[in-house]
């Protein structure tokens, strides 16, 4: 089992001034889970999704964090791949530069992207992007491995070049992709390559997921790329020493987490300014109770991992039996401050981390 | 419950997922005193099956809400429609699944 951090960029009721300490506190994050020996610090790209996420330049972010760090692996979580956002040849170039300056410790995730607010503002025909996901998964591997690249597709019709530099991991950067329903992670399966999942549900659903995507990855053959077979899910986390405190400032940051996304994701607007009806303050106490014990419940969602080390210890063991290879946590949320996420970057690493080193249970079955 | 282009249909058969809470609690969140996300986090809804699917519990509350806040004359049906619902609140507590 791996463990990573996750990061939206979230702020809740930024200012210029806060805005730009979030940054400064996130590399600091990332510095001190280097030194605890976390995996990988994944970034995701988004566009105009104000609290939500203020990650727009993924790419400047991991290349000022790789000159901070020395182990911790770089990942773009993802990488919106839609020519509008990014030009498949730009997005090699700058994998392979980030890859070559961090000493080849790129993953590479790619997607679609699907929230109205970016997909409007960069002009996109949103019937396409799917095609163009996938047209550009093509192209990318090959212009890293193709000393001359060519390409006649749907989107793109580029004539000879080569496309400069090339990575330093050998044939590529491994490559991920973005999934949330049951049929997108068996297509990521078969496209054979790494399944990073932002989806919800009880231990038998998640299970059941990972084994059909572990099905269809393992009977991929792909033509143009190393098989990348692994699988990430990326649960809100917060441990701490006070498990009432970690469940305080942990829950009322997975509902901010939770809301806004569902604000920009599934409530049809595009809102601008500070966002509405998103739980900013502690939970009753009584809630707080009542989620607390929810926690342990048989039917309660691999969700959240929060609480004290015993609890997240507890739910890491519930993932690892669902054989997922990697926990990449979500710490920085936008109502959590900056010295709490610091304090369970560390608690988390000194006292989870530990105890679930070694294979998922499902890989050491798989080698049996 | 099955969602085809943008419809919503009753159909016979096994349902990929289940989704059941206490009608105060449905009723609670169509009024916007609870979220969807708390009342999933404290137990207040119960999920099996898909995963995802849980979700469109969210999301039908979430185009309840809009459609009370809708903007504009033509809206007005919706507005008033959706202040009826909340207004005839049932009083009757049961299961609701």
């Amino acid at each position: 089992m791996k463990f990573s951090l996750f990061y939206e960029m979230q702020i809740s009721h930024p200012t210029r001034r806060t805005e730009a300490q979030l940054f400064h506190d996130c590399v600091a994050q990332v510095e001190l889970a280097d030194a605890l020996g976390y995996h990988c610090v994944w970034e995701v790209e988004h566009h105009g999704l104000y609290e939500y996420s203020h990650s727009s330049a993924p790419e400047v972010f991991l290349s000022f964090v790789a000159a901070r760090t020395e182990n911790i692996r770089l990942g773009h979580g993802i990488t919106l791949t839609p020519y509008r956002y990014n030009h498949p040849i730009r997005i090699a170039e700058r994998i392979a530069t980030l890859d070559i300056l961090s000493g080849g410790r790129v993953n590479w995730g790619s997607g679609k992207s699907s929230s109205l607010t970016e997909q409007l503002a960069f002009e996109n025909d949103v019937s396409q992007l799917h095609a163009q996901w996938l047209e550009a998964l093509d192209m990318i591997p090959r212009m890293w491995q193709e000393d001359v690249f060519e390409y006649k597709g749907t989107f793109f019709d580029v004539p000879a070049i080569q496309v400069l530099p090339k990575p330093v991991q050998q044939p590529h950067p491994p490559m991920f992709a973005a999934c949330s329903k049951p049929e997108s992670a068996v297509a990521v399966g078969q496209l054979g390559i790494g399944a990073l999942n932002f989806a919800i549900g009880n231990d038998e659903y998640l299970a059941e997921k990972v084994a059909n995507y572990r099905a269809a990855v393992e009977a991929a053959n792909p033509a143009i790329y190393k098989k990348t077979n692994h699988f990430a899910c990326t649960p809100v986390t917060l441990c701490l020493e006070d498990d009432r405190k970690a469940c305080r400032y942990g829950m009322r940051g997975a509902l901010f987490f939770a809301e806004s996304l569902a604000t920009y994701y599934f409530s049809g607007k595009r809102p601008t300014g500070p966002l509405q009806g998103i739980t900013r303050e502690f939970m009753r106490d009584e809630d707080l109770a009542d989620a607390m014990a929810f926690r342990g419940a048989e039917d309660a969602p691999a969700m959240n991992i929060i609480g004290d080390p015993s609890h997240c210890r507890e739910i890491v063991s519930r993932f690892e039996a669902a054989g997922v290879d990697e926990i990449i946590c979500v710490m920085q949320v936008g109502t959590v401050p900056h010295e709490l996420v610091m304090e369970s970057i560390r608690t988390f690493g000194e006292q989870v981390i530990p105890h679930f080193s070694g294979e998922t249970t499902m890989g050491r079955a798989a080698a049996r | 419950m099955r969602f085809t282009d943008g419809r919503i249909g009753v159909y016979p058969g096994l349902a990929p997922a289940a989704t059941t809470m206490n009608e105060s609690v449905f009723f609670d969140m169509l009024g916007g005193e609870l979220s969807y996300a708390r009342a999933n986090m404290t137990g207040k809804i119960r999920h099996c099956g898909e995963g995802n699917m849980s979700m469109i519990v969210g999301a039908l509350v979430g185009g309840f809400r809009q459609a009370l806040t809708a903007e504009g004359p033509g809206a007005r049906p919706l507005r008033a429609w959706g202040r009826l619902v909340i207004r005839n609140r049932p009083t009757v507590r049961e299961g609701l699944s």
